[in-house]
C-alpha cells in the first residue's frame, strides 16, 4: 500500500495553487478579451405625445408604401414564425417573404423567415426574450408574458400615419394593445366555433341547432348522441378553462380592474359555471380525462374524434373546415352554447406581429410589419391562401376567395356579433398565470377528485393563492 | 424373492426437485417481464408501425383498426416530401460524432484523474461534480444560451458549437461511470507500467484506456441515443432550417390546428431504426459495461 502510494503521480498543494491561480487568470483574460457587443437594444423610446388609441389621419389607409429613402444596402431582418393552418405552410410563407423581398429596393429591408416547430416555438421566444438577446426582428407576440418585452410601435404608427381603424377593433383592441403601449399589428383572425356532427343528429332525430342555442339544449343533444358501446360521445369538454364556455356564464375569475379576486373567481356565477362543468363532465356524454388526455395534451383535441365521427360536437376553428371536409364528415356549425341571460362568448383571436424591444433592426423590421399587417401583405395571404386565410381587416373580407362559402358568412356573423374571451383575459398580461390555479379545480372536476357539492368550498380555497399572482404580478408590472 | 430384485422406481432427489422448482420459476418471471415489456414497449411501437400505415381516417376509428387496409406506403414518401428528414438525420449523425468524441476524451481524462490522480479537493470535488447531476436541464438553459451568446458563440457551426462544446468538458453522469470503472482496474498495472518508465499520461493512454472499452462503449451508445433524440437545445441554437435536426424536423409535421399522425408516425420510425440498430450492435457492451460498474465499483 505505502509502494503504491510513493508511485501515485501526487500534485503538491502548491502546484494545485498555482494550477488554480493560473486558470483563474486566464479564463478572466480570456472574458475580457471575448467581450462581444450585446444586444443593446436600439429602440427608440416610445413617442409619448400619441395618445394610446389616437386613431392617426383616417384619410390615409394602411400601406406598404416605403416611408424611408434608402441609402445602404437593405437591412435583413430574421422573422420567426411557424407554419400552420391559419398563417399558412412553409411554401406559402416563403412565397410571402419573396413578394415582400421584391420592394427591397425601397424598403432598405430583406426578410429572412426562421421556421420553427409549433411546440418549441413559445420555448425559445421565453428563451431568447429572458435573455434579452438572440431576439427576432419579427415575431408573433401571443403570449401575454411577453407583452412586457415588445417594443412600443406608436412613435412609428404616428410617423407613417398607419390608419389602426381598418382593423376589427375587437382583434385589435384585445390583442394587440398592452395597457397604453400598441406592441403588434394583428394578422389573420380565428375564432373557435361549435362544429356539429349532422349525421349524428339525423341518426337520433334530432333538431340542428340554432342560433341562441343553450348550454343545457347542448347537454341534452350531447347525452341523446352518446353510444358508450360505440365510442361516439355528445361532446367534449373544453381543453382549458376560461374559454367561450365560461365567460358565457357571466363568470370572471377576478375584477373588472384586475386587482381582486374575492367576489369573483368564488362568485355565485363561477359556482354556477363550475358546477355545469361538472354535470357535463358526469353526464357520460364526454369521454373520460383519460380517453381524452392523450389528444387533448397533444393539442388537436376533440378533431380527431369529430373526424372519425365518434364525436358529436366540437369546438374548432375556421381553419379546420378543410380537415373536416377532406374528413368527409358533413358538419353545421354554431356558436358556443349560451346561458339565458347573458351574452354569446367566442374565444377569438389574432396574431399580433410585433418588434421585440431588444431587436437591433426595429426601423427594418417595422417595415416588414408595416408591409405585413397592412393592405398589400394582407390581400397577398388571403388571395395566396385559397381562402383559408382571414385577414383582421374588414375592408378586405368582400374580396375574400372563399365568400361563396356560407360557412365563412357564419364565421364573420360569429366574431361580429358575440363578445370575445380577450375582451377580459387579453386586459392583463398576468390573466393565464393568475387563473392557473383554477384549471387545477377544473381538471380535479374532470377527472371526478372534485363532488358537486365540494365546489364552492374547493373555489374559495382558490382566493387566496390566486390573490397573491395577481398581487405579485402588478408589482413586478409596476401596477397600482 | 424377485420382489427383493425389482429395481425400485427413482425418487427424485432434493436436489433435483429443487432444481426443477427454480427452473419454474425462471420460467414464470421469464414470462412475466416478457408480458411487461410487450406491453410498455410492443404496443406503442406497434401503434407507431400501424399508424405509420394507416390512411388518416383509420386511425382513431372504433373499433380500432389494428392492421390498416390498404397499407398506406404513400406515408412515407409524404414524409420526406413535407420534411428534408434525410438531411436533418445527416446534421444529427454530425452532431452525434462531434458529442461523441467529446464525451469520450474529456470523460476518461476527467474520470482517470479522479480514480487515479491525487491531489487537494480531489473528493471534495468529485463532489460537487456529482452534485450537478441533481440541477435540471431547464434550469441551465436560460443561463447557459446567454453564457454562449455573450461570447458569441451562438451562431457559430450553423449553431452547432454550443450543442457540442457542453461535450467536451465533460458529463458528471459519464465521469462517475469512466471512474468506478476505472477504479475496479489492479493498480499493480499501473505500478508496472511506471516501472517500465511510463508517465502518468502513458499509464492512461496505453494501459487504462485500452481496458475501459466497456464502459466507452456506454458513452458512445448513450451519448449517441440522447443526442439523437434531443429536442430543446437544437430548437434554442439552431436557427438555419436547414441546419435542423431529426427532432426538430419531425416536429415540423406538427400543425397548430392539425396533426398528421400518420405522417409523424412514418417519421418517427424512420428515426427510430438508426437507434434500433445501435441498440441491437452494442446492447452487450451495454449491458456488460453497466453490470461491470455496478458489481465491481
Amino acid at each position: 500500500m505505502s509502494q503504491t502510494r510513493k508511485i501515485q503521480r501526487t500534485i503538491s498543494r502548491r502546484s494545485m495553487l498555482k494550477l488554480v491561480g493560473g486558470s483563474s487568470l486566464t479564463l478572466a483574460a480570456a472574458a475580457c478579451g471575448a467581450a462581444t457587443p450585446t444586444a443593446a437594444p436600439t429602440a427608440k423610446p416610445a413617442a409619448t405625445a400619441v395618445p394610446p388609441t389616437a386613431a392617426p389621419p383616417t384619410a390615409v389607409p394602411p400601406t406598404a408604401a416605403p416611408t424611408a429613402v434608402p441609402t445602404k444596402a437593405p437591412t435583413t431582418i430574421d422573422w420567426w414564425t411557424v407554419p400552420s393552418a391559419d398563417v399558412g405552410s412553409q411554401a406559402q410563407q416563403e412565397a410571402l417573404v419573396a413578394e415582400f423581398n421584391k420592394l427591397s429596393s425601397k424598403t432598405s429591408a430583406l426578410a429572412k423567415p426562421t421556421f420553427l416547430p409549433d411546440d418549441g416555438f413559445s420555448e425559445k421566444m421565453t428563451t431568447v426574450l429572458g435573455t434579452g438577446t438572440g431576439v427576432p426582428d419579427v415575431a408573433t407576440i401571443v403570449l401575454d408574458t411577453w407583452f412586457p418585452a415588445a417594443s412600443d410601435l406608436r412613435d412609428l404608427i404616428a410617423r407613417d400615419k398607419i390608419d389602426i381603424n381598418v382593423y376589427a377593433k375587437n382583434f385589435f383592441d384585445t390583442r394587440c394593445r398592452f395597457g397604453e403601449k400598441i406592441i403588434g399589428l394583428p394578422i389573420t383572425v380565428g375564432a373557435t366555433m361549435y362544429f356539429y356532427n349532422k349525421a349524428l343528429f339525423d341518426s337520433k332525430g334530432l333538431k340542428y341547432p340554432e342560433w341562441g342555442y343553450t348550454m343545457q339544449q347542448w347537454l341534452d343533444d350531447a347525452t341523446k348522441m352518446t353510444d358508450r358501446s360505440k365510442k361516439i360521445f355528445g361532446a367534449a369538454m373544453p381543453t382549458r378553462i376560461w374559454r367561450g364556455e365560461f365567460f358565457a356564464f357571466g363568470a370572471k375569475p377576478i375584477s373588472d380592474d384586475g386587482k381582486t379576486v374575492d367576489g369573483f373567481i368564488n362568485s355565485a356565477k363561477s359556482v354556477k359555471m363550475f358546477e355545469f362543468m361538472y354535470d357535463l363532465a358526469t353526464s357520460g356524454a364526454v369521454p373520460t380525462k383519460a380517453e381524452f388526455d392523450v389528444l387533448r395534451t397533444e393539442g388537436t383535441g376533440p378533431i380527431d374524434l369529430f373526424n372519425t365521427g365518434r364525436l358529436g360536437f366540437a369546438g374548432l376553428n375556421n381553419g379546420q373546415f378543410d380537415q373536416v371536409d377532406k374528413a368527409g364528415v358533413k358538419f353545421g356549425l354554431i356558436h358556443n352554447p349560451k346561458v339565458e341571460g347573458e351574452d354569446i362568448f367566442t374565444n377569438a383571436w389574432t396574431l399580433q406581429l410585433g418588434i421585440p424591444a431588444a431587436s437591433k433592426n426595429r426601423d427594418a423590421a417595422w417595415e416588414y410589419v408595416k408591409w405585413l399587417a397592412g393592405e398589400p401583405g394582407q390581400r397577398f395571404m388571403m388571395m395566396n391562401r385559397n381562402g383559408a386565410y382571414t385577414p383582421p381587416m374588414p375592408a378586405l373580407w368582400p374580396d375574400h376567395p372563399g365568400k361563396k362559402d356560407p360557412r365563412l358568412d357564419f364565421f364573420f356573423k360569429i366574431i361580429d356579433s358575440t363578445r370575445h374571451v380577450w375582451e377580459f383575459a387579453g386586459k392583463f398580461p398576468y390573466f393565464t398565470k393568475a387563473t392557473r390555479p383554477s384549471q387545477d379545480v377544473y381538471d380535479g372536476i374532470y377527472a371526478g377528485k372534485i363532488k358537486r357539492g365540494d365546489i364552492k368550498s374547493e373555489l374559495n380555497n382558490l382566493v387566496a393563492p390566486m390573490q397573491k399572482i395577481v398581487d405579485e404580478e402588478r408589482a413586478k408590472l409596476g401596477l397600482k | 424373492m424377485t420382489t427383493l430384485n425389482t429395481p425400485r422406481p427413482a425418487r427424485p432427489s432434493r436436489a433435483s426437485s429443487q432444481k426443477a422448482e427454480t427452473r419454474l420459476n425462471k420460467i414464470v418471471v421469464f414470462l412475466i417481464l416478457t408480458t411487461l415489456a410487450i406491453i410498455v414497449v410492443g404496443i406503442p411501437m406497434g401503434w407507431m408501425l400501424t399508424t405509420a400505415l394507416k390512411p388518416r381516417n383509420q386511425i382513431f376509428a372504433w373499433p380500432p383498426v389494428l392492421w390498416p387496409d390498404p397499407p398506406r406506403i404513400e406515408n412515407f414518401s409524404e414524409t420526406l416530401a413535407a420534411v428534408p428528414l434525410l438531411r436533418f438525420a445527416g446534421n444529427t449523425l454530425i452532431i452525434c460524432a462531434l458529442n461523441i468524441v467529446g464525451r469520450i476524451l474529456s470523460c476518461s481524462v476527467v474520470a482517470f484523474a479522479f480514480a487515479r490522480l491525487r491531489f487537494p479537493g480531489r473528493n471534495l470535488m468529485f463532489g460537487v461534480l456529482l452534485s450537478t447531476l441533481m440541477i435540471p436541464q431547464q434550469m441551465i438553459l436560460i443561463p447557459q444560451f446567454a453564457l454562449f451568446k455573450t461570447a458569441g458563440l451562438v451562431d457559430v457551426l450553423s449553431g452547432y458549437l454550443p450543442l457540442v462544446l457542453p461535450s467536451f468538458f465533460g458529463n458528471a453522469f459519464f465521469v462517475f461511470l469512466m471512474r468506478q470503472y476505472i477504479m475496479t482496474i489492479p493498480r499493480e498495472l499501473d505500478e508496472a507500467a511506471r516501472i517500465d518508465g511510463a508517465s502518468t499520461w502513458g499509464v492512461f493512454r496505453r494501459i487504462i484506456l485500452p481496458l475501459c472499452k466497456p464502459p466507452l462503449v456506454v458513452i458512445t451508445v448513450l451519448t449517441f441515443l440522447w443526442t439523437w433524440n434531443e429536442f430543446m437545445h437544437p430548437l434554442i441554437y439552431i436557427t438555419q432550417f436547414d441546419s435542423y435536426t431529426l427532432q426538430l424536423g419531425l416536429n415540423m409535421l406538427k400543425g397548430r390546428f392539425n396533426i398528421q399522425w400518420n405522417l409523424i408516425m412514418a417519421g418517427s420510425l424512420m428515426a427510430v431504426v438508426p437507434c434500433v440498430i445501435v441498440y441491437f450492435l452494442t446492447q452487450r457492451h451495454i449491458i456488460g459495461g453497466i453490470a461491470n460498474v455496478g458489481i465491481k465499483g
